[in-house]
């Protein structure tokens, strides 16, 4: 069965952005922190700990159910397939994701979908995230 | 002669800890870190008595002797 | 600006509320960082003017590799310091490089005086002036919330503030940056609080397109393994630089109380290992740095009867541990904690404020001054005593501190003491009294900072000691640091990025630089900044060393001042012939 992007421990994470980094460039060959499918951020300040707003790779997933165009179909195994050229950039499929994992792409307009490549998993020191099936 | 070691925690790295040593009669610093494991380049300074030891000075039965890394920094 | 072949350069004038944008062609050569910072800094400065004239400039710059390369997370800061009237540079990781490089710029020039407490709120399409009066006289932990909540895409942000310690103007007042990183020697801090700049909020989402993919992503991987799979970072991460406490005090190089002695009897008790095993929680990174050689202590402490507990985390690292405790002779790793919690509150500089506490300390002690000047009676050891002392300090709460607050060398001039006063080249001393090679090194480097060229790593390896070696090595590693910190490395990752990693890394994005380029850009760095000295009237022949470092002993035994002062001698003209011959071939 195809794997998903978990999140195993955050209180490893050192917040180094590696994975971020590491996506953003294999991903969407850019060197723009945002354009990153996975998002690190705090939970508020740096004494506090981290946290990774990932896709959970939903088994039926709200994003694509709300998007009028099926740029985004289920993936088996959890998540979703995004074909950039069927999509039109409505931004429904944003508020759709309850934890919040899709944002848009300033320049291109379009979302920035997570492919669970797991580049981010081997990117990781500590290894906070890994790929499992669902 | 027997000796005991004092190592610097970061050596346990190559399962190497404090403790005492079995060394042949006339064995130097040398011949420690050889039967210790730790890889020469590793190590800082051999200490024995608050004196900084050369590799080739001879070690007596009943040293103490502290094994450290280089102080390290930017 | 990556894919491009030129430096892209935020100009902001905070009297006049102005900002511009420069890119410029003729820096490119110089990488970034230092190079381009110090560039700027002789550009923009004004020799004729002191340190903290409105019209000195505050300069910043990243790198080519900045952020897109591990452990490539320093930003470069010049300035005029206040401290020593001459060069200040210094570096601060966190999220600084990132915000930059996302924001869109390679480096920002700051000018002039705000007309009330500002900050700057820079992004990828604004520069905003913003209201900093109610932030005014705030610390830099609640400043830093403040505008956490304000400013920014969260992740993707960083707040340089300062305390009220750069407010007072003390000369060695730092930066803080993102909570745990400073720019913390030789006074930015002070120039901030001079422009009446309270934090500089940094943020973007500016697109930049990876050129070179294949090659640039291959090459970011096999960085990334060599970072974290092989050895040459793990002392930093582990127990990290405090493994050094136990290390220099076997080998008599740990200054303790004031340099009187060079081992101290408590190092077990404030060493690496000790605070590894009471009181790490975690360990933090700079963007970009999957090492995590940010350690973080935690400690509890009751605040009044009844069970009542508040609980601080701090980041500590050798020079902390030094500065605030072997120097000042303090027994037990909480306490140590809880003057750097003090220290970065008020935002003050670390290492200078030990080494300052420390002389004020043995001043009091002989009776050069009276309690009445110091309101609490300092002595080593005595924690609570330099927790006022600290505030003291920072807020120049009476002649005595404000004297204190110029920095050790004014200091001495006013109340005598000038023996066992711990400056080298007008800078307080850093935490390895290791031998001949560090005392020169921080007297001779470009901003007086063990980190220029690693003397103490010389005193250390050297089987022997050798003069015209010395000056060679520190020589040598200052040039070559010239580059590495234009590149922008963190130096802890000096041994990763050698020769053949650094033209590896930078063929990757486009860079087509060989081997003799970067010679050349180290050497005209190394010799930028000398010029940056000289015009501003710095001269190494006007150097001395303090008594105390030739009266106790390092790791190589006493030090000869005459054999120290021959070194120095050795080392200005070795400066001349070089300086020559770079000349000669320009």
């Amino acid at each position: 069965m195809p794997k998903i992007l978990k999140v195993k421990n955050m209180n490893k994470c050192i917040g180094c952005f590696e994975c971020m980094i590491g996506c953003a460039s294999l991903n969407f060959h850019s060197h723009t922190l945002t354009k990153s499918a996975i998002r690190v951020k705090t939970k508020g300040g740096l004494q506090s700990q981290f946290a990774a707003v990932i896709c959970v790779g939903c088994s039926e997933p709200a994003c694509s159910e709300a998007c009028p165009t099926q740029a985004l179909t289920p993936r088996p195994g959890g998540g979703v397939l995004f074909d950039a050229k069927k999509c039109m950039g409505c931004e429904k499929c944003v508020p759709a994701c309850i934890v919040g994992a899709i944002a848009m792409d300033k320049q291109t307009k379009k979302p920035i979908i997570c492919k669970q490549c797991g580049a981010c998993v081997q990117l990781c020191p500590h290894e906070c995230l890994a790929m499992e099936e669902a | 002669m027997r000796i005991t070691v004092h190592v610097n925690d970061y050596f346990s790295r190559y399962g190497v800890h404090s403790g005492e040593v079995e060394l042949p009669t006339g064995a130097t610093v040398a011949d420690l870190i050889k039967t210790l494991g730790i890889p020469p380049a590793e190590i800082g300074f051999v200490v024995r008595s608050s004196n900084i030891l050369k590799e080739t000075q001879q070690l007596h039965d009943g040293d103490v002797v502290l094994i450290l890394p280089f102080a390290l920094g930017g | 600006m990556l894919g491009t072949d030129y430096i892209r350069i935020l100009f902001v004038d905070l009297s006049q509320e102005r900002v511009s944008i420069e890119e410029r062609k003729d820096l490119f050569h110089l990488l970034g960082g230092t190079g381009v910072a110090a560039k700027l800094l002789e550009e923009n400065m004004h020799p004729e003017l002191p340190p903290l004239h409105e019209e000195q400039p505050i300069v910043f710059a990243i790198g080519p590799l900045s952020t897109i390369f591990p452990v490539a997370t320093k930003t470069v800061a010049t300035f005029i310091s206040p401290l020593t009237g001459e060069y200040g540079e210094s570096h601060a990781g966190g999220r600084s490089a990132m915000a930059i490089r996302n924001a869109g710029y390679d480096a920002i020039v700051i000018t002039g005086r705000a007309k009330r407490p500002t900050y700057l709120s820079i992004s990828d399409h604004s520069v905003e002036f913003k209201d900093a009066r109610g932030l005014w006289g705030l610390g830099v932990d609640e400043t830093g919330r403040i505008i956490r909540e304000r400013e920014g895409i969260p992740g993707k942000r960083s707040i340089m503030r300062i305390g009220v310690s750069g407010e007072n103007l003390v000369s060695f007042a730092g930066v803080n940056v993102d909570t745990y990183r400073h720019f913390g020697r030789l006074g930015l801090g002070a120039v901030f609080g001079s422009k009446q700049l309270k934090a500089i909020a940094i943020t973007g989402e500016t697109d930049i397109p990876v050129s070179n993919f294949k090659e640039y992503y291959a090459t970011f991987r096999w960085l990334y393994k060599k970072v974290v799979e092989t050895d040459l970072m793990a002392k930093y991460h582990e127990i990290g630089t405090p493994i050094n406490i136990k290390v220099l005090n076997a080998i008599s190089s740990l200054p303790t109380k004031n340099l009187k002695q060079s081992t101290f009897e408590h190092a077990d008790d404030i060493s690496g290992e000790t605070f590894a095993e009471q009181t790490l929680v975690r360990k933090v990174s700079c963007v970009g740095c999957p090492i995590g050689c940010i350690h973080v202590g935690q400690f509890r402490r009751l605040f009044d009867k009844g069970y009542e507990y508040e609980s601080l985390a701090v980041s500590y690292d050798h020079e902390l541990i030094y500065a605030l405790g072997s120097l000042l002779g303090t027994t037990a790793a909480s306490e140590v904690l809880e003057l750097i919690d003090e220290v970065e509150e008020t935002g003050l500089d670390a290492m200078s404020t030990g080494v300052v506490l420390a002389w004020a300390t043995e001043t009091l002690e002989r009776g050069l001054i009276s309690v009445d000047q110091t309101m609490v009676p300092l002595e080593f050891g005595n924690t609570d005593g330099y927790k006022k002392a600290i505030h003291y300090l920072a807020e120049r709460k009476n002649d005595f501190y404000t004297v204190l607050g110029h920095g050790l060398a004014k200091a001495t001039e006013v109340y005598g003491g000038k023996d066992f006063a711990l400056v080298y080249g007008g800078n307080e001393m850093a935490g390895y009294h290791t031998g001949y090679a560090f005392a020169l090194g921080q007297t001779v480097g470009a901003r007086h900072s063990h980190l220029c060229n690693a003397g103490y790593q010389y005193d250390q390896s050297a089987k022997e000691l050798n003069d015209e070696e010395i000056i060679d090595y520190i020589i040598k590693e200052e040039k070559e640091r010239c580059m590495l910190t234009s590149l922008v490395i963190c130096l802890f990752a000096r041994k990763v990025y050698d020769r053949e990693t650094v033209l590896k890394a930078l063929n990757a994005i486009g860079v087509p630089f060989t081997d003799a380029d970067l010679d050349k850009m180290a050497e005209e760095t190394f010799f930028t900044r000398l010029r940056i000295k000289q015009k501003l009237g710095y001269s190494l022949q006007n150097e001395k060393f303090p008594k105390r470092a030739f009266e106790t002993p390092t790791r190589w035994g006493k030090m000869d001042e005459e054999h120290m002062n021959r070194l120095l001698q050795m080392y200005i003209q070795r400066l001349q012939y070089e300086y020559e011959n770079y000349s000669s071939r320009e």
